[in-house]
């Protein structure tokens, strides 16, 4: 029977893919194999191992299947795994549509995704995030902030300084955003985010950092 | 007339030459500690030890794998604050003998000035703590010791540093950003009575003539797991914090005893020992740090070349045994230096024979790893393996790994930290941590 037909031949491929585990076998495969794993009624460990290989080959032709995957518990880590090192565009807005619709830790995850690939489309979505009720959610989302480093995610930032729970996580954000924009030639904003982190209040290490980061503005604007 | 100011630095100095090192632990206001001024620690530098398997607790109190006599729960330039493990057997172990180590020695019975913790995070969120050791499971190393920097501690960290690019660079940022001293744990380049120190400076003064090719004994390695995660699992143990250990890997169910260090399924190739081996060899090979590296698979070996024509390979060198235990042979136009941990010759054997000159290029010299890091946490000068450094080292390892994984060649930018023109081997120098983890 056709049904039967195709779902040994999909198991063939799981198992050679198990036991023939390397790179190599794993081009060899290809992405339609891998999509074709994930479409069907393999375990979440089988799927999961489809998305680290797609990791390596994935493309675009693969986010609208893997995107579901981001939102279940058992397969969101490798998920993102698939698609954060995808370098299309419709990855980050399959992980950003999950996160936007998701909660708790998954979401947290996707925003950490969505920081490394600087995604500025999120920063409006990171900024509500930063008062999440889940401490792992604002915290990401601080963090993410500051990978993105420009002025308006400088700005949500600010906004959060002082939001106690995650406070070394916003103000090392800041810091990574100051780093950012004075690296992106933005010597002014530079200096009004390391400014706002040297003040009496704020712990040693980081006004010194900031201090140090306001130095090295003034010096080169010599 | 001699100057009588008397720092509480050359207190401690004098009290060590007089055996009366362990007066009663003062209690050193934040100030003079440099926390709320720019004031360097110039009294005892408090330390949390998080990590208190082997490595970690022979570091806080000697043994094996240590080079502190006593570790550094002995050592009159540290105090020990802080011990931190998620297996409670282990911290409860070390608090205890910590304790009554203290309490020995400063006569006070109920001494109790060393707190335990199961969560690393309260050990780092301790204003009264400047540096921490980590002596941690591989996936834990980069991002604790960003995480430590990022809350104002100094950092020594056990090796390997990173397993992927993107969280060793993550670790250099920190560094960088919040001026930390931080010493990575591949400690041949102080310790064995300086054999690697020696090797190094003979290669670079041309005593085996031009260097042509390194042979390292020691496989790279890199995160690539065989299988993401796994189904079966056993009970977890009454006080071990899983869920801690697994910490950003993907989900792992409790193997039935704890991994050791790694959760081997996780990792091809090797970034355990590696570390040692070319962290020393990157010392010898001495390449332009900001120049390509060629590096690929041939011959079920994977080989690097460097911008100055040397080319190494992780093999071994054909019935040579001196190189296997964490060293290498190096081979130039003029003869050979194989060197380990137990053994330094050359070929021919007068290489050795004749003694450098005084007017020889030297190295940085650290006759003991946890020292030259006391001092620097003391100094603020770069330790002997400084965060650049180690990474330059860790990178080598995982770009081979990622060359092991791929079986193909690669260039390797260490400017822009990618492989030119490589997606493929671009999507290898990272991985999703498990939340609520992030860098």
């Amino acid at each position: 029977m056709k049904t039967s037909r195709c779902e040994s031949k999909l198991k063939l491929c799981i198992l050679l893919l198990g036991i023939l585990f390397s790179a190599a076998f794993v081009r060899a495969a290809g992405e339609q194999d891998l999509v074709a794993i994930l479409k069907s009624n393999a375990s979440a460990n089988e799927k999961c191992d489809a998305c680290q290989q797609l990791r390596l080959v994935g493309t675009a032709k693969a986010v609208p299947t893997v995107a579901p995957l981001l939102t279940d518990e058992r397969t969101a880590q490798a998920a993102r795994y698939a698609l954060e090192g995808m370098p299309c565009p419709e990855a980050v807005k399959a992980m950003r549509k999950a996160a936007d619709k998701s909660s708790g830790l998954i979401k947290a995850g996707l925003i950490d995704s969505l920081g490394w690939r600087r995604d500025t489309g999120a920063v409006s979505m990171l900024k509500k995030s930063l008062s999440d009720s889940d401490p792992a959610v604002a915290s990401a989302a601080a963090a993410a902030l500051g990978r993105i480093g420009n002025k308006k995610a400088a700005d949500a930032l600010l906004g959060a300084r002082d939001k106690k729970e995650i406070q070394p996580v916003v103000l090392d954000a800041l810091l990574r955003c100051a780093d950012q924009l004075k690296a992106d030639g933005d010597a002014t904003k530079a200096k009004v985010v390391y400014t706002s982190l040297t003040d009496s209040t704020i712990p040693a290490h980081v006004r010194d950092a900031a201090s140090r980061g306001l130095a090295g503005i003034n010096t080169s604007s010599r | 007339m001699k100057n009588t100011k008397f720092s509480r630095r050359k207190f401690l100095r004098t009290s060590v030459a007089l055996g009366a090192a362990l007066a009663a632990p003062t209690i050193i206001p934040a100030s003079a500690l440099g926390r709320n001024g720019t004031k360097v620690p110039s009294e005892r530098i408090n330390m949390g030890f998080i990590g208190l398997g082997g490595q970690g607790s022979g570091h806080l109190l000697g043994g094996a794998w240590t080079y502190m006599p006593g570790g550094y729960s002995s050592d009159p330039r540290v105090q020990v604050l802080a011990v931190c493990d998620v297996d409670k057997n282990r911290r409860e172990k070390a608090h205890k003998r910590c304790n009554e180590s203290y309490a020995k020695r400063l006569g006070q019975a109920d001494y109790n000035g060393v707190k335990a913790y199961n969560d690393f995070r309260e050990v780092l969120a301790r204003t009264d703590i400047d540096a921490v050791l980590l002596a941690l499971p591989y996936h834990w190393s980069a991002p604790m010791a960003a995480m430590a920097m990022e809350a104002g501690k100094d950092v020594y960290c056990e090796k390997p540093i990173a397993i992927t690019v993107r969280e060793g660079l993550n670790m250099v940022a920190a560094s960088k950003r919040y001026a930390r001293i931080y010493q990575a744990g591949t400690q041949q380049r102080s310790e064995y009575d300086g054999k690697f120190r020696t090797a190094c400076e003979y290669i670079r003064n041309g005593r085996i003539g031009q260097l042509k090719e390194v042979y390292a004994y020691r496989s790279p390695g890199a995160f690539w797991p065989k299988h993401w995660t796994e189904e079966k699992g056993q009970p977890v143990p009454d006080g071990l914090d899983w869920n801690m250990w697994v910490g950003p890997l993907p989900w792992q169910p409790y193997p039935g005893r704890l991994p050791g260090q790694e959760i081997h399924s996780l990792i091809t190739g090797d970034v355990n020992w590696a570390p040692h081996h070319y962290d020393v060899i990157q010392w010898m090979v001495n390449p332009d740090v900001t120049a390509p590296i060629k590096v690929w698979p041939e011959n079920d070996a994977i080989h690097w070349r460097y911008n100055n024509g040397v080319v190494v390979h992780s093999n071994g060198y054909k019935d040579e045994k001196v190189g296997e235990i964490g060293g290498g042979v190096f081979v130039g136009t003029e003869g050979r230096i194989a060197v380990d941990r137990e053994k330094l010759i050359s070929y021919p054997g007068k290489i050795l024979e004749e003694p450098l000159k005084s007017s020889d290029a030297k190295v940085y010299h650290a006759e003991s790893h946890s020292g030259n890091f006391l001092e620097c946490v003391r100094s603020r000068k770069p330790t002997i393996c400084d965060p650049d450094t180690a990474l330059y080292s860790i990178n080598a390892v995982l770009i081979g790994g990622i060359a092991l994984i791929l079986q193909r060649a690669l260039e390797w930018d260490p400017v822009k930290a990618q492989f030119n023109g490589d997606d493929e081997a671009n999507r290898l120098l990272s991985y999703t941590p498990r939340p609520p983890w992030h860098l």
